[in-house]
């Protein structure tokens, strides 16, 4: 049992001080202050902050493609004027069902991102044996996807709003054009963040693979997208009607149509314009899809192996 | 009051019983759980620790119930898993930060402590460095240092030597009594290999097939046993026969005679005489003569007839 040489030959060349196990007599905080906590680590992770430098190309390179049309549309306005804004395609409500594809990739890409390395690398044990509970964990995880989605939505939508006011005649007019419009870009971001990360969330969350949970949602999207229309195409009379409640396109569409109040002329969905559905049914759909992926998620993490 | 006590614990999965009435008490210490793979050690971790629900019976640590009080157990306990469980890709300062919030220390005390345990296990620059990068005994010295953040008063340790080459194993050991002795926190530290597990620890748990072999402090193990062991350079046979003729039970096991002594101790010269008066006046040569002590290998051997249930 020899000590290695530690300082080699005697003599006061240098000394290290062990200063010896210092215990922790400070306050310990309690749930809360846990689940906040795994929040903000999550959405961090969601953006590849504090990760490596290849973690944060897609979620902004995304982030990139999904502020394109607001700058284009910008730009043209800045050299058209603002009568050009009459027939430009980018609204405040149309954003999202054009963008949705972008929305949607960035839920395939970072879902799993958020999910399943805790599982495929086996952190979760050391999660639970915090003093947390399992629905703590699914919770916190959901919430952050919800936050870190909803900034992403809402970041084109303030371009195009600081923008389109910058270009008004004066600040007052430009104010007046556009205020209405902050309600309605709220809650249908709101919505939509939660509708798609509680339907990605859940997906990724029952598979440590990422390439399965991303292949996932991919095919979640444009399975129910595919049906949809096909249906659309097949059915006739009242049937027909529903098919707009089958894929997440039209859900979307019928839902940000009746937040912003948009003529059923202009609404950019013939599957949502034929059905001619109250709008309340847009928001109960979301709401039932959201509600049961949540109690799938939750099902999910109170059986998992730990 | 014992730190941890089970009553009757037990856990049965679809075809196979991972523990069997479990009746154990632990006292404050380093405490050693030892059995083969598979005698239901890590079960007992996580029932320990709330993460598994027991099938039956119950458990108590630090006197809070594991059913009921699972978050307050945790807050007070860490917990080091047998398998890999660290995130490559992140840095070992920043991982061991955010288990030490999740934990409930605030973020400025949680970076304190991660520096003081990341230093205390031998990490020192490389902690900057994406955990992927690490070698096992690097990562071993993470998932030591994330169970130590919080400070907590118990560290459960699965299998801490685990894929370490001898010299991670001497310095992981060293890591484990370090922990346990000069910061005051009881350790379990569970283990397949019992050479390895009585060097740190001062109190025994042996378990196999789920069922309680014995639990006692380590000394007791290794006590001095009814045997004594007589080694001559040949003649045992003839040795033997003698030593019956002198009234003594006796038999040869391979190339040792086992002579039966009485414990106690009154009439224990006796014996050592006559194998004495026996070696010299057949005029064997002696080479060894001496009371022999229990193994912990004899516990495993023998699990059969140890009665269950012996805890101390």
């Amino acid at each position: 049992m020899s000590e290695p040489a530690s300082g080699g030959a005697t003599g006061p060349g240098g000394a290290i001080y062990d200063i010896g196990y210092r215990g922790y007599e400070g306050p310990r905080l309690r749930r809360p202050q846990a689940i906040r906590t795994l929040v903000a680590h999550t959405v961090r992770g969601a953006y590849g902050i504090g990760r490596g430098g290849r973690s944060k190309v897609v979620p902004f390179g995304l982030l990139v493609l999904l502020l394109l049309p607001a700058i284009v549309s910008l730009g043209l306005s800045g050299l058209v004027g603002p009568a050009g804004q009459r027939f430009d395609p980018i609204r405040y409500e149309s954003y999202y069902s054009i963008t949705q594809t972008i929305l949607f990739l960035f839920i395939a890409a970072q879902a799993p991102e958020l999910v399943g390395p805790d599982q495929r690398n086996r952190v979760l044990p050391l999660y639970f044996s915090r003093p947390i509970l399992r629905s703590d964990y699914a919770f916190a995880k959901l919430t952050a996807l919800f936050i870190a989605l909803l900034l992403f939505t809402l970041a084109p939508q303030a371009l195009l709003l600081v923008g389109r006011v910058l270009q008004a005649p004066d600040i007052t007019t430009g104010l007046a054009d556009n205020l209405p419009d902050v309600l309605p870009i709220l809650g249908s971001a709101i919505a939509i963040s939660l509708l798609f990360a509680a339907l990605g969330l859940t997906i990724a969350a029952f598979t440590p693979r990422r390439a399965y949970a991303t292949a996932v949602i991919i095919g979640v999207f444009i399975a129910s997208n595919a049906i949809g229309g096909i249906l659309y195409a097949v059915l006739r009379g009242e049937a027909r009607r529903w098919v707009a409640l089958l894929s997440i396109d039209t859900i979307l569409t019928g839902l940000t149509s009746f937040l912003f109040s948009t003529p059923t002329a202009e609404i950019p969905s013939p599957i949502v314009k034929q059905a001619g559905l109250p709008g309340a049914v847009y928001v109960v759909a979301t709401l039932v899809v959201v509600a049961v992926m949540v109690g799938l998620l939750f099902r999910r993490y109170h059986t998992v192996e730990a | 009051m014992p730190l941890i006590e089970t009553h009757e614990l037990t856990k049965r999965y679809p075809g196979v019983t991972a523990l069997d009435a479990l009746s154990v008490a632990v006292e404050p210490g380093i405490v050693g759980l030892v059995g083969a793979n598979g005698a239901g050690k890590s079960t007992l971790l996580k029932i320990l620790l709330g993460l598994l629900e027991p099938t039956g019976g119950s458990a108590e640590v630090l006197g809070m119930d594991t059913r009921h009080e699972g978050t307050r157990i945790r807050a007070a306990v860490g917990y080091m898993p047998e398998h890999d469980c660290l995130p490559p890709d992140l840095t070992a300062t920043d991982f061991v930060a955010h288990m030490g919030r999740m934990s409930g220390l605030p973020a400025a005390a949680a970076r304190e402590r991660t520096a003081d345990v990341l230093r205390h296990v031998g990490l020192y620059e490389e902690r900057y460095r994406q955990i992927g990068t690490y070698s096992t005994g690097m990562k071993q010295r993470v998932k030591l240092a994330q169970a130590l953040a919080h400070d907590p008063r118990v560290l459960f340790l699965d299998e801490p030597t685990n894929g370490l080459d001898p010299a991670g194993r001497e310095e992981m050991l060293e890591l484990v009594r370090r922990t346990g002795t000069e910061f005051g926190i009881t350790v379990i530290v569970s283990s397949h290999l019992l050479g390895e597990i009585e060097r740190v620890c001062d109190f025994l748990v042996a378990i196999d097939a789920g069922r309680l072999l014995r639990a006692a402090p380590l000394a007791s193990f290794t006590q001095l046993t009814n045997v004594l062991l007589v080694e001559v350079e040949e003649g045992s046979d003839e040795l033997v026969a003698a030593l019956v003729a002198a009234g003594l039970t006796a038999h040869v096991d391979g190339h040792l005679v086992l002579v039966a002594v009485d414990a106690s101790g009154s009439a224990g010269a006796a014996p050592y005489d006559a194998v004495r008066d026996a070696v010299a006046g057949m005029g064997l040569g002696l080479v060894r003569i001496e009371q022999r002590r229990h193994s912990l290998e004899d516990l495993f051997r023998d699990a059969v007839e140890l009665p269950a249930g012996t805890a101390a």
